[in-house]
């Protein structure tokens, strides 16, 4: 288990203990009032520009820009209409400035290069000059000249929905990591998703800034405002991999987030100071390098979770987060960004997947409903590997089949709808089982648990649930759970009993190596509703089976008992009275004999045999020699057994008694290796080996001892003068009867 | 000296069969039949016995539940149940009823006049699987409260030995008694196993407000 795993509580403690002081609403309010405040700032910052109420894209019919939309009450209403072409702009006194497409880039940090940058700062700075002119001139590309008077400032209700929608998601951001450090202080993990969250704060409100742009800035308010972005771009990298490299588990003592740290100062030094463009992509090739770090990092923890399913759940939270929207904000921002050295989507599209990631993270540090994970894991590989697949074969056939885009995109789609879902189909069989396959495979184990006579109906239970969960540990508890549900985020799932008494508790499913899932509740709620309705008909069966019984008991005891006994007593002769007598002794076994519940355990089965022969030995005269050597305990005996063995011991010692005179009976048990064996020896009259007839007596004790799979033999010891008898029955080992 | 025995017992054979043979048994004694409890308790009005022997399965009910009532009503009257079944189960409950012996009815004559005679000289029947019964019945009480009721400790081996199958003058001998004191420890035995249910009928009593304790 982590460090981390009891910090819930140890959190609790603190909140009632020594930090009261620092209240979680403290926190949380100073939080909000910095957020506030950025947000401020950002919408300060923005409206200090030169502003012509112009939406401007670029033109790709023609050089120049094109007019999107003319906003309301602006400089350039009534002036401009939207589908103008605007070729250059020039202040009264100066010469025209020629739009490039670069001009309207929305985030610089698609420049590869210094070089370009700059090139991009000193355009901003001629136009932002033109601009900051009491008036201006627009060549527009039907030849017309128009000329604008902008205003000093945008107002903010004129500022791009991009600019609200970051800074909303820095609030978003900046207020769950505070939320999550205000109540978890003493929490690493807690504490650097905090500060990574406040790295995100300043790179919305810093994008914020840069994504109100209309058309120019001042170059040094831009630079430091990119700056600023990337500042806070690289603290959320920072923490961000410092959090992975801390949770669920330490990785080691390597001080992870102080060398990212020092990788993060270079970067934003290299910026600041212009040292050395870095190959590929000076400022994108950073979120590739902090991606790859978090993969290899995710990829470390895989390993280390191994057998400790809290911390692979978590992580699975994590890798979700991270690869799901991290990894769609790198393939559909950065990646477009770094080759073409355009943006398919917005910035702030980009950030929100960031957002989304930031979400994901906190679900994971509050381990929320970690239990599920298992469920939307598998979901999510569908739905990224089938993202991930178009975009490869498209990326794929782009450079090789095609050049059309259209054409490859098309084609990738067909390509990856023919093979990639079939396969996935296929995997996706092969690796999740549906409630319904499980259900089918566990049916079997659930029937034979629930008919196997001998066990108590909640032992039974319990031998099912482990069978089918095959947990780490469990128990069984007092106390009634009305159904099946999950506690401590998954580890353990409370299953009721049968009998609605008690609970059975099970801690980490298939051998402690995943935590219980909303489908094993699903599992255990079918599999109790199985059993219930299966002991209901069964108890239904037995209760008819048993009233029968009783009918059948009651009949031969009041019909044929009482015949026998008016036999016993109304007979003249001692033989029929013998007679009678026996038969009434036959009928009270029979009648014993069928039912179950006269089972008895060896132990006093034999005790009830030893005080039977003692008296008998006595009548005869014959001294008795019990002796018991080995029975192992709890053994049971069916009364089909015990009454067989009788029977059969009856025997035997009779013929020791009538046929030959003894003087001595020696009855000798063992009952171990799942056999109980007695041998009966007498002294006396010894027949000769060929004098042994199998009369009646020897047959029926080997048919008694035939019907319960047992042995019989006996021997003549003339030269002992013994005669020996001895019986085996097969008995179950561990009280199953 | 026993002079009117009751014979309750739904079989006319073996009612009659007692009835011709007790006074072989006791000379001096009578016997009087009945075939269902209703006839016993009209018998037990207007007579006075000293001995009962009742059988189990009767017509109106279960003759333990009139051993029951007659430990209440005629405390005096010697009760011994007369059953075709020996089984562990019903003699149990007969002797938690109050009954102080049983009979096997199949059981020859002559043993079960021996037998009969015993009960009547404080030497009870007790075997193995009555005897296992008895100590797990007061080992479940064992939190019980009246020290009358617990077994002595003499009690409790003569028990155990019984339950593994020893008889009676092996017991004697293992314990060094004579079999008279464990014949009279047998005795005491199924009394306090009587007091026990008797104990256990006031508390449930209370406990259903039949009874009020004040």
């Amino acid at each position: 288990m982590t460090t981390f795993m009891s910090s819930p509580n140890r959190n609790k403690r603190h909140g009632t203990g020594a930090d009261i002081q620092e209240s979680p609403y403290l926190i949380l309010s100073a939080a909000a009032l910095l957020a506030l405040a950025c947000v401020a700032l950002s919408a300060m910052v923005a409206s200090r520009q030169p502003w012509l109420g112009l939406k401007l894209q670029v033109d790709g019919a023609h050089s120049g820009v094109f007019v999107a939309d003319v906003q309301a009450q602006s400089p350039s209403e009534l002036i401009l209409t939207p589908g103008d072409s605007i070729l250059s702009i020039r202040s009264l006194s100066g010469s025209p400035f020629i739009f490039e497409d670069s001009d309207l880039v929305e985030d610089p940090d698609v420049f590869p290069t210094f070089k370009k940058y700059n090139a991009f700062l000193d355009r901003q700075g001629v136009l932002a000059g033109i601009l900051s002119g009491p008036l201006v001139e627009l060549s527009l590309a039907d030849g017309r000249k128009v000329r604008v008077q902008p205003a000093r400032a945008r107002p903010l209700s004129s500022f791009p929905v991009d600019f609200w929608l970051l800074n909303a998601m820095g609030i978003t951001v900046f207020m769950i990591g505070a939320a999550i450090w205000s109540v978890r202080r003493r929490n690493l993990a807690a504490m650097m998703f905090f500060f990574s969250g406040m790295g995100l704060l300043i790179t919305t409100t810093a994008m914020a800034v840069i994504v109100s742009r209309e058309v120019a800035f001042d170059p040094d308010l831009l630079a430091t405002v990119r700056v600023l972005y990337h500042v806070g771009n690289n603290i959320f990298s920072i923490f961000g991999i410092g959090l992975l490299f801390h949770y669920p588990s330490l990785l080691g003592s390597f001080p992870m987030t102080r060398a990212v740290a020092v990788l993060a100062s270079f970067f934003i030094l290299n910026e600041q100071f212009q040292w050395t463009d870095i190959p590929g992509h000076t400022v994108l090739i950073q979120p590739v390098l902090y991606f790859i770090m978090g993969v290899t990092i995710a990829a470390l923890q895989w390993r280390r979770s191994k057998g400790r399913p809290a911390d692979r759940a978590t992580l699975k939270y994590f890798i979700i987060a991270f690869l799901g929207f991290i990894g769609l904000a790198f393939f559909t921002y950065f990646v477009p960004a770094a080759l073409t050295g355009r943006t398919v989507v917005p910035v702030s599209a980009g950030l929100g997947a960031v957002t989304m990631m930031y979400v994901g993270l906190a679900l994971g540090i509050l381990r929320y409903r970690l239990f599920d994970i298992d469920r939307w894991w598998f979901g999510f590989w569908k739905w990224f590997l089938a993202g991930v697949s178009v975009l490869a074969v498209d990326g794929i056939l782009a450079f090789t089949v095609t050049h059309r885009p259209s054409v490859a995109l098309a084609l990738s789609l067909i390509l990856v709808g023919w093979l990639y879902f079939p396969v996935r189909q296929w995997v996706w069989g092969k690796l999740y089982q549906g409630p319904r396959d499980r259900i089918k495979q566990h049916l079997p184990v659930l029937l034979s648990g629930l008919v196997n006579p001998g066990i108590s109906e909640n032992d039974s239970w319990v031998g099912i649930l482990r069978d089918v969960f095959l947990p780490l540990s469990y128990q069984t508890l007092e106390g009634r759970n009305a159904s099946p549900r999950l506690d401590k985020y998954g580890e353990i799932m409370l299953i009721p009993t049968l009998d609605r008494t008690g609970t059975v508790e099970l801690r980490f499913a298939d051998r402690g190596s995943r935590l219980f899932s909303r489908d094993d509740v699903e599992l255990a709620e079918t599999l109790i509703y199985i059993a219930r309705t299966t002991e209901d008909r069964l108890t239904a069966f037995k209760r008819g089976v048993e009233k029968e019984r009783e009918r059948i008991m009651r009949d031969l005891h009041d019909e044929v008992g009482g015949r026998l006994l008016s036999l016993v007593h109304a007979s003249k002769t001692s033989r029929n009275t013998l007679l009678a007598r026996s038969a009434l002794k036959a009928l009270r076994e029979i009648i014993y004999s069928i039912n179950p519940a006269e089972a008895v355990t060896i132990e006093e089965a034999l005790a009830a045999w030893r005080y039977e022969f003692i008296q008998r030995c006595e009548d005869a005269g014959v001294a008795l020699h019990w002796d018991i050597e080995t029975v192992q305990s709890g053994g049971m005996l069916a009364p089909r057994e015990r009454v067989n063995l009788s029977r059969a011991l009856y025997e035997a010692s009779s013929n020791a008694f009538f046929h030959g005179g003894a003087d001595n009976l020696w009855v000798k048990w063992n009952g171990v290796d799942h056999q109980l064996a007695c041998t009966v020896r007498n002294d006396g009259k010894i027949p000769k080996p060929e004098e042994i007839h199998f009369g009646k007596g020897i047959r029926n004790m080997e048919r008694r001892l035939g019907e319960l799979g047992g042995q019989f033999s006996c021997e003549t010891l003339p030269s002992e003068g013994i005669f020996e008898v001895r019986m085996a029955i097969p008995i179950a080992g561990d009280g199953r009867g | 000296m026993i002079r009117k025995v009751l014979i309750v017992e739904d079989h006319d054979d073996t009612r009659h069969w007692w009835e011709e043979h007790i006074s072989e048994a006791f000379p001096k004694a009578r016997a009087m039949g009945a075939a269902t409890i209703g006839e016993a308790q009209a018998l037990l009005e207007k007579e006075e016995f000293s001995l009962a022997l009742v059988d189990i399965n009767l017509p109106d009910g279960s003759g333990i539940d009139l051993v029951r009532e007659m430990g209440q009503t005629h405390p005096d009257v010697y009760c011994v149940i007369s059953t075709i079944f020996d089984d562990d189960e019903h003699l149990f409950s007969a002797l938690r009823a109050g009954a102080q012996g049983y009979l096997i009815k199949e059981q020859p004559w002559d043993q079960q006049i021996q037998q009969l005679k015993a009960v009547l000289h404080g030497q009870p029947p007790l075997s193995p699987g009555i005897a296992r019964r008895i100590l797990t019945h007061f080992s479940r009480r064992n939190g019980g409260q009246e020290s009358t009721e617990a077994l002595t400790d003499r009690e409790r081996d003569v028990l155990q030995l019984i339950a593994k199958g020893y008889s009676r003058p092996e017991v004697a001998k293992m314990l060094g008694l004579t079999q008279n004191t464990v014949a009279s420890y047998t005795k005491v035995i199924y009394q306090k196993l009587n007091i026990s249910r008797r104990a256990e009928a006031v508390i449930e009593g209370i406990r259903l407000g039949l009874i009020d304790p004040y």
